[in-house]
């Protein structure tokens, strides 16, 4: 183990990776990456093929600066201005970065950014780096003055970057549940982000008013919880695993990725999605991504990278 | 018993009670190799979740195939049930009103929670926070008592609480709204326990017993 990189300054940053699905039965939540497909196109540019092992800096907001102590390669994935030893540099392309340079990454928004290392390595905590702020289980604290450990020797391939749609945009896509499909008008609120958190996003102003508690039920991520004051929880990677205000509908898995990028005060559209049309979303979310090789790419660019 | 969809890669199995419950979830995990090799089951006061890790139309066929076909008796499978023994000093702050509150003495209290039968129903909340629920003929009726009116800011580790019907050990400093009746010093969760981070697995049986009077 060597030392690869120092954290010089750093805003709001966790380390994340795929999280401890699995464990919800002991009251672990499965915790790890918010905006998953940002994290896994991350680890596509290191790995060639999406990898939940790979640990990752998630910046949710204000600057990481990082201060080379051995040469790597490295991927920023988001909405970021980065900065290698002063100048400008792109993300969503693998860098190979030098000894005793240093990088700045600054958050930008909306959504968490993404930085991933090769070699860096991190002690697992019930098999995952991912660090739960809502149950304080975590691998590593990241602050000024932490080294990020790893093994000297790399093979990541510089230059690679990623190919794929933006994904969907227009309203979050919603399976209802429960009361929630007994009249589809709450889905039209007009909702309004109040406070986003990895453990839930709040939304205010709909006139939805569920008074009624039920017995706490098992929920997933994405669980859309209604409160006796009106308000929607949408509970997050950390949130709560059994509640015990009724559940109205989950948004589905393609649009969990755009849960994390809502910002306090955004408008937000929910609409309503049967469940194959969910899982359809999904698969063309998935088969959309794509890492290009420079050495692969065709005449006019058209021939895929390896997936 | 109802199933349904929760979003697009769980179903929720609805049930009567936790009875009805505890035969859902033998059933599920019978053929849980047939639902999703990654499904996991999860209990809920009187649901189980069956959860898998990507979207797949086909899970709710599945768990209403598996229900269908049913599960051996109960005899005929190896029981994995385990049960504990937590000793607890019933000193709590709460314990004089709680008592009141169900109408019975402090050390009537103690005796009760020491006599009832305690299952888990889930755990969540925290991680290692398992909900217990009377199993067996009631006590006491122990639904007279609800929560605090106003949550505490940090619940020791440790402590024996009680509320709305259920009783809990809580498995690390936290905030929390049961009345705390007792203590004890049980380790609850260690994340270094890979294999079994939690001593408490749902369907677990608990019973309390009083030391240190």
């Amino acid at each position: 183990m060597i030392t690869l990189a120092t954290v010089v300054e750093m805003g709001l940053a966790t380390v994340q990776d795929g999280g401890r699905p699995g464990l919800a039965d002991v009251g672990v939540p499965r915790s790890g990456a918010w905006h998953r497909r940002r994290y896994l196109d991350a680890t596509r540019l290191l790995r060639g093929q999406p990898d939940t092992t790979v640990p990752a800096i998630e910046v949710l907001a204000g600057r990481l600066t990082l201060h080379w102590a051995a040469e790597t390669t490295v991927a920023v994935v988001g909405s970021a201005r980065l900065h290698l030893d002063g100048s400008p540099a792109p993300v969503g392309v693998s860098l190979r970065v030098g000894q005793s340079a240093r990088s700045v990454i600054e958050h930008i928004g909306p959504g968490p950014v993404y930085v991933v290392i090769d070699g860096w390595d991190v002690p697992r905590v019930l098999g995952s780096a991912a660090t739960d702020t809502f149950s304080g289980i975590s691998a590593i604290e990241l602050r000024p003055g932490v080294e990020l450990a790893g093994a000297a020797r790399q093979e990541s391939d510089a230059g690679v970057f990623l190919r794929g749609g933006s994904g969907h945009h227009g309203p979050l896509r919603v399976v209802v549940h429960g009361v929630g499909k007994d009249d589809l008008g709450w889905l039209e609120g007009p909702w309004t982000v109040s406070t986003t958190a990895r453990s839930g996003t709040r939304l205010s102003g709909g006139s939805l008013r569920e008074h009624g508690s039920r017995p706490s039920m098992p929920v997933v991520v994405g669980a859309l919880q209604a409160t006796p004051a009106g308000e929607l929880i949408i509970l997050g990677p950390d949130g709560g695993l059994t509640g015990g205000y009724p559940v109205v509908g989950v948004v589905c898995s393609a649009d969990l990725p755009r849960v994390s990028e809502l910002q306090p005060g955004e408008e937000v559209g929910l609409k309503s999605l049967d469940v194959l049309a969910a899982v359809q979303a999904f698969d063309s979310a998935e088969r959309d991504r794509r890492v290009v090789h420079p050495g692969v790419l065709g005449e006019h660019g058209s021939r895929q990278g390896r997936t | 018993m109802s199933t349904q969809w929760l979003g697009d890669r769980a179903v929720l199995v609805t049930t009567d009670g936790p009875e009805a419950r505890e035969a859902v979830v033998r059933t599920l995990l019978h053929h849980r190799s047939a639902i999703g090799v990654d499904a996991s089951v999860r209990r809920g006061m009187r649901d189980v979740l069956v959860e898998v890790g990507e979207p797949d139309s086909r899970l709710l066929g599945r768990v209403e195939d598996a229900l269908r076909a049913g599960a051996p008796t109960i005899e005929s499978e190896a029981t994995t049930t385990d049960h504990h023994i937590i000793e607890v000093r019933y000193d709590g702050a709460d314990l004089a009103a709680a008592a009141e509150a169900l109408g019975i003495t402090s050390s009537e209290l103690i005796a009760a929670h020491g006599d009832q039968g305690w299952r888990v129903a889930m755990l969540g909340f925290a991680p290692g926070f398992a909900y217990l629920e009377p199993v067996g003929s009631l006590v006491t009726d122990w639904t007279a008592l609800g929560r605090r009116d106003s949550p505490r800011s940090r619940v020791p580790e440790g402590s024996v609480a009680i509320a709305a019907g259920m009783s809990a050990v809580y498995p690390r400093d936290m905030p929390g709204g049961w009345h705390l009746i007792g203590v004890s010093a049980i380790a609850l969760f260690d994340e270094r326990r890979t294999t079994a981070p939690s001593l408490l697995s749902a369907g677990d049986h608990v019973r309390f017993t009083e030391v240190g009077r």
